[in-house]
């Protein structure tokens, strides 16, 4: 069985799973696009299923226009990115995975 | 002969053991000692950032009923067993049929359906299972409704892990 780890600077690949930096042996997610939204959107992300996301949001009535937090109305389906803009925020950042989650 | 090429690529996996490795970005073509640049970065200068890697990913469906009366949560509760020994980063995804034909939305999540309002939410029953907690609220004589869900277990910490 071959494979790749890598280790932290100064630590061996024997290390536990947590602790290093790169393991063929797990899933690693890749970022396919990261993209600003600023209004409700629907928009074609381009794969042919569903890709993991992760979805940001500045709240400029209570945190801030520069503090984010996660869990805005975003969705995706096979085709499309949706954005739902909450009504205290001024942007939406999306990152997108080219991985499935179906 | 075979045992010739058992070495040659122990000796090779023994190279990408501890070999330093940085990979550039397709849109990037000059190096550069910013993380942001590389999709890999693994630095002799002691700069090293552990990439996000998932162990196991689990799936299902579960379905929600009116509880009581109606307006009572119908909670499901989904227990991933690691045994990991801490509690590691979740990434979970659910599509409420209810809200829409077949969106995946990012938990936590709240969400109003036709029938009903619906959540989701992660946590942990302790440091060796994971748990994704899956709520809908639905009002009295609503059909019975459906949710995907799509459970991502990294094995990285969730927290304790500022490198």
């Amino acid at each position: 069985m071959l494979g790749i780890k890598i280790s932290k600077n100064g630590e061996s690949v024997n290390t536990s799973d947590d602790n290093l930096a790169f393991s063929s042996d797990f899933f690693t997610p890749k970022i396919y696009k990261i993209k600003k939204y600023t209004s409700n959107t629907t928009e074609a992300h381009g794969l042919d299923y569903a890709p993991m996301f992760i979805a940001l949001y500045n709240n400029a009535l209570l945190a801030g226009t520069d503090v984010y937090t996660i869990g805005a109305s975003v969705s995706v389906d096979s085709a499309n990115v949706k954005v739902f803009m909450p009504s205290s925020a001024t942007e939406v950042w999306v990152i997108l995975f080219a991985d499935g989650i179906e | 002969m075979k045992g010739i090429m058992r070495t040659v690529f122990g000796v090779l996996i023994l190279l990408l053991l501890i070999m330093v490795l940085k990979c550039l970005r397709s849109d990037k073509t000059e190096n550069s000692d910013e993380p942001n640049d590389y999709t890999i970065f693994v630095d002799t200068g002691g700069k090293t950032y552990n990439m996000p890697k998932i162990t196991t990913e689990t799936s299902g469906s579960v379905t929600f009923t009116v509880v009581g009366g109606g307006a009572n949560p119908d909670i499901h509760n989904i227990d991933i067993y690691h045994g990991l020994g801490y509690k590691p980063q979740v990434v979970a995804y659910v599509n409420f049929y209810d809200y829409t034909s077949h969106e995946w939305m990012m938990i936590p999540r709240w969400t109003p359906g036709t029938n009903g309002t619906y959540e989701a939410y992660i946590t942990h029953v302790d440091d060796n299972t994971a748990r994704v907690v899956l709520i809908g609220t639905l009002a009295l004589g609503s059909p019975d409704t459906t949710a995907d869900y799509k459970i991502f277990l990294l094995v990285d910490p969730q927290k304790d892990a500022w490198y």
